[in-house]
């Protein structure tokens, strides 16, 4: 049973989920031969999120796929965010596995910071609506590699500093290839208490829209923080 | 009705560790031990509130993330199971509370008068975090008195640690008021360490006490500042500098709820009771209280 920190008077959450426990060890297994800190969690009582509860309630509401829940590293920035995608990549084809990829996560998140009447809920601002409007875009191009490119911007124009960076587009992108060869369909763009919440499925294809120049480093194993201060000392 | 009072605050920081280490009968991990400046100075700090005589314990909790105003618990028992979502390993525990919900209510309602966004918390399956346990667990292992719970409000990821300084204020000012017209004699906790920065792996036994130092001098340096500041009895300055200190050290100070406590005690000018300061996964701990009685204040450490 989980309850929200915050929405707890919109009731209780039961769930129950059927969790690939073997996935998870070889997602781990994979992490770690990156460089990446990791370990497997299983523990009666372990409190599963918000996010992850309400999206595999929503998407697999049978448990008919089994489902593997990986956290976010709070300290992780982009290096390390990157080299988990391709750990779950390795993961994925070392198990032969065809997998769904989802990340939870809303566009904008700043939300009205006093308790609203739902038939009010709009937007917080013109700007952050304007902003998730052109991310929409970039998702029904398919262009999930410029959107990864574009994370630290977005991150800093309508994202509240709750969290270092915008990770989502990061390890989504390069779980899935680090490409921009997608049919994108938004399935749903509504105000969820003024943050921005879209429903956007990727489906690989041939074709590809976009292609930014990319200008981010592309990590193929965590080596830990750069001495860059050290390195670059006169 | 006799005015209520606030009888001692507290700042009791939260790392499951102490918990784990003390091996209470409530919690399902087994430890040889460790921390132990930090336990001696909690037990200690526990034998000191053996000694007075109160109804209550308020506690603020940076574990329990409120976005939309502040939240207080508001249902008479909760028992469930708090496990923790970075340290399971350490810390799944067993927890049977009561909750002081007259008072609550109370705190919630005059808050609410004075402009601040409040709400009550009645959700029965609501799971307790592991901040509010672990403070209340070495302060009062007995579990013998009921807590309000509040939940911190995070105006710095909203806005900037400069508000949220304004806004915990303006929550402390309120509690303060509530409790004098409750008529209730009430033990007030900031539940938080210092300096925040976490080491990033977890030595094979966590409680091997060769491994464990601060995260870095920065952070180290920072934390006697403010423990400096304490024993001179120079609340307003630390409470001024607090941004600063939030934001070069990363400091769960970030949640607001040193600021509520030494606003709702006015302050102290007069010096804080020191103790115990240790590092846990290197991060800055300090327990200390303020007690407005001079008769029984001491100087511990």
């Amino acid at each position: 049973m989980h309850v929200d920190d915050d929405f707890h008077y919109l009731g209780s959450m039961p769930y129950k989920f059927k969790m690939d426990t073997e996935f998870a060890e070889k997602f781990r297994e994979s992490a770690e031969s990156r460089g990446l800190q990791s370990r497997t969690v299983s523990y009666d009582g372990f409190p599963i999120d918000t996010g992850s509860i309400v999206a595999l309630k929503l998407l697999n509401p049978d448990n008919r796929i089994p489902a593997c829940i990986v956290s976010s590293n709070m300290y992780a920035n982009r290096a390390e965010t990157i080299v988990l995608g391709k750990s779950a990549r390795d993961a994925i084809a070392a198990q032969g596995k065809k997998a769904v990829v989802v990340v939870v996560s809303s566009l904008s998140n700043r939300m009205f910071t006093e308790h609203i009447d739902p038939a009010e809920d709009r937007i917080h601002s013109a700007k952050d609506d304007e902003w998730n409007k052109k991310i929409l875009e970039f998702f029904g191009d398919g262009r999930l590699e410029d959107l990864s490119q574009l994370s630290r911007e977005i991150h800093g124009q309508i994202r509240v500093q709750k969290v270092v960076a915008y990770k989502p587009a990061w390890w989504m992108s390069a779980t899935m290839g680090q490409h921009n060869n997608y049919t994108g369909e938004v399935l749903a763009y509504e105000a969820l208490h003024g943050s921005g919440g879209a429903v956007v499925v990727l489906t690989p294809s041939k074709g590809s829209v976009g292609d930014k120049e990319f200008d981010e480093d592309d990590v193929e194993h965590y080596h830990g923080d750069r001495g860059v201060l050290d390195t670059g000392a006169l | 009705m006799a005015k209520g009072e606030i009888v001692l605050g507290c700042l009791a920081p939260h790392p499951p560790h102490v918990v784990y280490a003390e091996n209470p009968e409530q919690n399902e991990a087994f430890a040889e031990g460790g921390w132990e400046t930090l336990r001696w100075g909690y037990n200690r700090l526990a034998r000191k509130l053996k000694s007075i005589d109160y109804d209550a314990m308020v506690i603020f909790t940076p574990h329990w993330q409120t976005y939309i105003g502040t939240h207080f618990l508001g249902l008479p028992k909760f028992k469930s199971k708090s496990v923790d979502p970075v340290f399971p390993n350490l810390f799944r525990f067993n927890y049977d509370i009561s909750v002081d919900v007259e008072l609550a209510e109370k705190m919630c309602e005059v808050a609410g008068e004075s402009g601040i966004v409040t709400k009550m918390m009645r959700n029965p399956d609501f799971r307790i975090d592991y901040g509010t346990i672990t403070s209340c667990h070495m302060l009062n292992p007995e579990w013998d008195k009921p807590l309000v719970t509040i939940s911190s409000n995070r105006n710095a990821h909203y806005y900037s640690p400069e508000v949220m300084n304004e806004q915990a204020s303006a929550l402390g000012d309120a509690c303060a008021k509530a409790i004098e017209e409750s008529g209730k004699k009430v033990v007030l906790i900031s539940s938080h360490s210092l300096s925040h920065r976490h080491f990033v792996t977890e030595s094979p036994l966590p409680e091997d006490m060769s491994r464990e130092h601060i995260y870095n001098h920065s952070q180290y340096v920072w934390d006697m500042k403010l423990v400096d500041l304490m024993r001179d009895g120079k609340m307003k300055e630390v409470i001024d500098i607090m941004p600063e200190f939030t934001e070069q050290t990363i400091a769960e100070t970030e949640a607001g709820g040193l600021t509520w406590m030494m606003a709702a005690m006015g302050y102290p000018e007069y010096p804080a009771e020191i103790y115990g300061y240790q590092s846990v996964i290197g991060t800055g701990n300090l327990i200390a209280a303020w007690d407005p009685l001079e008769a029984t204040r001491e100087i511990v450490l």
